[in-house]
């Protein structure tokens, strides 16, 4: 009863449901917190084989794989404003899901967390390229206002050039 | 049909306010002549296109069967997508476009 009570002192995560809890009923609080370091799944037998299970995909990272490809295909519209949005969104949503693995890196599979972080550089690639095209968009604009009124502004002088007579 | 789509092609904003060419511009019509079969001229209007295609036929597959080395195949196909439109881009803004304005 006494170790029953302490278990669920370790289990401070929501998420962890209950028949892992009871499953990990014979292991004690320090293997459980080794296991949420960067190398979960190393240490992943020493835990509970049939832990395994039990994952379950990582959420949203097909979304976020498909955005963050999506940004480099749909790079041509609006000065490149559809794929800067869609990296944003992919980034931080990969943000969140990356915080949601890391307390819990046994819970989920591994290919979805892969699906996730190349959706990460994917969408880094996609937001950086989307950037500069925005920037080097408002600068042509930019620069396109001035030359029509350069060349405004020459005509006018023509105009006054051939009133003179010469 | 895809005459009709070929005489409404849709414009480049970009282009049309700065008529400098985008990294994007010319998708379409390598598309166009990706659909009547013509594979090396879509080459030849956007190399970027068939890898993109490719990626995105990828991205499709590896959703719906989960592949085991599908995240870092689609990865490495995206970097080498982006490669190939971002030479090609400067490849073009050198040769094709004179800097008339300065």
């Amino acid at each position: 009863m006494n170790q029953e009570n302490t278990n669920q002192g370790f289990e401070f995560d929501p998420k962890e449901n209950k028949s892992q809890a009871e499953s990990a009923k014979g292991t004690t609080g320090g293997t459980e917190q080794q296991s949420t370091g960067y190398q979960g799944q190393t240490n992943k037998p020493e835990i509970d084989p049939g832990k395994n299970k039990m994952q379950q995909p990582l959420p949203n990272s097909g979304g976020i794989l498909a955005m963050g490809i999506l940004s480099i295909a749909l790079f041509c519209c609006c000065y490149g404003g559809v794929s800067l949005v869609l990296g944003i969104i992919a980034l931080v949503m990969s943000s969140k899901a990356n915080r949601v693995y890391l307390e819990d890196p046994d819970m989920y599979t591994e290919g979805s967390y892969k699906n996730m972080k190349a959706g990460r550089v994917t969408a880094i690639i996609g937001l950086v390229l989307a950037g500069i095209m925005v920037i080097v968009g408002i600068v042509a604009i930019a620069s396109g206002l001035n030359i029509l009124s350069t060349q405004e502004a020459l005509h006018e002088f023509e105009q006054v050039w051939e009133s003179t007579g010469y | 049909m895809l005459k009709w789509l070929e005489e409404h092609m849709g414009t480049c904003a970009f282009k049309a306010h700065t008529g400098m060419d985008c990294p994007g511009c010319g998708m379409q019509r390598s598309l166009f002549e990706l659909l009547k079969g013509n594979i090396w001229e879509s080459i030849q209007y956007y190399p970027g296109l068939l890898p993109m295609m490719f990626t995105l036929f990828f991205l499709g597959l590896h959703l719906i069967f989960k592949f085991k080395h599908g995240a870092d195949i689609l990865k490495f196909s995206f970097i080498f997508t982006v490669t190939v439109i971002l030479i090609n881009y400067i490849i073009k803004i050198a040769t094709h476009y004179q800097f008339s304005f300065s």
